[in-house]
C-alpha cells in the first residue's frame, strides 16, 4: 500500500459515518444504506486517479453514492417497505420518548418523498452541503436544487401536520 | 415585500447574500406572520437534521470498516484465508463487534477456529463443523458436549435468522443470508466462564453478544417450536 493510498483510505474511513448518514437519508432501509455505502467505497478505490486532491472528498463520494443508487442498488432493494423494520421495533429507541417519535415521524415522512426530492433533502438538510455544492454532486443547475428542496419541504410539512394530527404526541414539534 | 417560501427556505439554509439576508431579519422583526413562517421552515429543517444525527453515532459495520480500509482487498489470494493483523485492526476499531482484543484473542484464534469461519469479500463466513453446526443444530435437542453450542435464535431487523453460538473458547453471533451463515460478530468468552461453564445446560454467551442481540433482535427469541420451523425452512423466510 503506498502511503498516497493510506492516506486515501484513512480519510475514507473517517467518512463512513457521514455516507452512511446521507445513505440512510436516501434509501429507507439500514441495509441497503450501508451495502450502497460498501459500492461506493469499492468504487471510490477502483477510481482513486479520479478525484483531485484538494477538492471536497465528501462530495466526490456523495456523486459516487448518488450515481450507484440511481443506477443500479435502488431496484435491488431489499422491500418496497416504506417503514423500514429497523424503525419499528421498540428497540431502536435510545432517543426520549418525544425525540424519537419525532424523529420516526420525519423519517416516515422522508421516505415518502421521490427520490429526487429525498436526495435532495439528504445532501442539504441531512448533510449540511451548500445548494452549489448539491447542485454539482447532482450534476444539475442550481435552480434545480432550489426547486426540488422546496417542493420537498412543502411536502414534508403536509405529511408531518398528518402524521402529528394522528398522534399528538408528535405535534409539538 | 412579499417573501416566497422559497427564498425564506435559502434564508434558513444560509445561502441569501448578506444584504437580502438582513433585509429578512429586518422584516421578521416587524411581522409576526413572517416570523411564523420562518419558524415553521427552520423546526423543519432542524428535525430533519435531527433525525438522521443518531446514524453518526452508530456502531460501524465491520464490512465498511474492512472496505474502506482495504482489510480484505489489500490481498486477495484465494477466496477463503486465514485472518490478517489488518482484519483484527480493523475489527478492533469497530465498535459493533465489540470485540474483547489482545495479543491472548489474536495468538488464540489463530490456533483456534481457522477450519469454522473464512473471511470472504470482507465478511465472515461460517465453514465446517459451525456452518454445519448452525443450520442443523436445535438448542433444544443439542449434545451438551457438543463442540459448537447453539444459543438463542431470533429474526433479525433486517428480516434474517440470527442465531449465537459457542465454539470452543468463542461467542459468536452468525446471521444467514444467501444461503450461507455470516458470522457478525466473534469475541472470546468472557474470563469468568471456565471451559467446564459451557457444559452446562444453559449456554453463557459473551455479554458483548448479548447486547449485540439485544440491538439486532426483532420481538422475541425463537421457542422450540419456531426454532424447527425455521430450521425446516432453510432458515430462509
Amino acid at each position: 500500500m503506498t502511503p498516497g493510498e493510506q492516506q486515501f483510505r484513512a480519510e475514507l474511513v473517517s467518512l463512513l459515518p457521514r455516507l452512511r448518514r446521507f445513505g440512510r437519508a436516501i434509501t429507507r432501509h439500514r441495509e441497503d444504506a450501508d451495502d450502497l455505502v460498501q459500492l461506493a467505497v469499492e468504487r471510490a478505490l477502483l477510481r482513486r486517479e479520479q478525484w483531485e486532491a484538494g477538492t471536497r472528498m465528501l462530495s466526490w463520494l456523495f456523486k459516487i453514492m448518488n450515481n450507484a443508487w440511481i443506477d443500479e442498488v435502488r431496484s435491488r432493494t431489499r422491500r418496497e417497505q416504506i417503514f423500514a423494520p429497523e424503525e419499528s421495533g421498540a428497540h431502536a429507541c435510545v432517543l426520549p420518548m418525544d425525540d424519537h417519535l419525532n424523529a420516526l415521524a420525519v423519517r416516515s415522512a422522508i421516505a415518502r418523498l421521490n427520490d429526487e426530492q429525498r436526495i435532495a433533502v439528504g445532501l442539504v438538510l441531512v448533510e449540511g452541503l451548500a445548494y452549489k455544492e448539491a447542485a454539482e454532486v447532482l450534476g444539475v443547475p442550481i435552480g434545480t436544487v432550489t426547486s426540488r428542496l422546496a417542493r420537498a419541504r412543502e411536502q414534508l410539512q403536509g405529511l408531518l401536520s398528518e402524521s402529528a394530527a394522528a398522534h399528538p404526541m408528535q405535534a409539538a414539534q | 415585500m412579499k417573501y416566497s417560501d422559497e427564498m425564506l427556505m435559502a434564508y434558513i439554509d444560509r445561502e441569501l447574500d448578506g444584504e437580502t439576508t438582513a433585509s429578512i431579519d429586518a422584516a421578521v422583526m416587524r411581522d409576526p406572520a413572517l416570523a411564523a413562517r420562518v419558524e415553521r421552515q427552520r423546526t423543519l429543517a432542524g428535525a430533519v437534521h435531527a433525525a438522521f444525527e443518531p446514524v453518526l453515532q452508530e456502531p460501524m459495520p465491520k464490512r465498511l470498516l474492512d472496505a474502506a480500509s482495504g482489510a480484505t482487498s489489500a490481498a486477495r489470494p484465494s477466496r477463503a484465508r486465514r485472518w490478517t493483523w489488518l482484519e483484527w485492526a480493523a475489527m478492533a476499531a469497530s465498535v459493533v463487534a465489540g470485540v474483547v482484543i489482545g495479543g491472548f484473542l489474536v495468538g488464540d484464534f489463530r490456533r483456534a477456529p481457522a477450519a469454522e469461519i473464512a473471511a470472504e469479500r470482507g465478511r465472515m463466513i461460517a465453514r465446517g463443523e459451525l456452518a454445519h453446526a448452525l443450520s442443523e443444530q436445535l438448542a433444544s435437542s443439542q449434545r451438551p458436549d457438543g463442540r459448537v453450542r447453539i444459543g438463542l435464535t431470533f429474526v433479525s431487523k433486517g428480516g434474517e435468522y440470527c442465531r449465537t453460538f459457542l465454539l470452543e473458547q468463542s461467542g459468536g453471533l452468525a446471521c444467514s443470508a444467501d444461503g450461507e451463515w455470516q458470522v457478525q460478530m466473534l469475541t472470546h468468552a468472557a474470563a469468568a466462564a471456565t471451559p467446564s461453564a459451557y457444559r452446562t445446560a444453559s449456554v453463557e454467551l459473551p455479554p458483548e453478544i448479548l447486547r449485540a442481540v439485544e440491538e439486532r433482535i426483532q420481538g422475541t427469541s425463537l421457542d422450540a417450536a419456531a426454532e424447527r420451523a425455521a430450521q425446516r425452512s432453510g432458515w430462509r423466510r
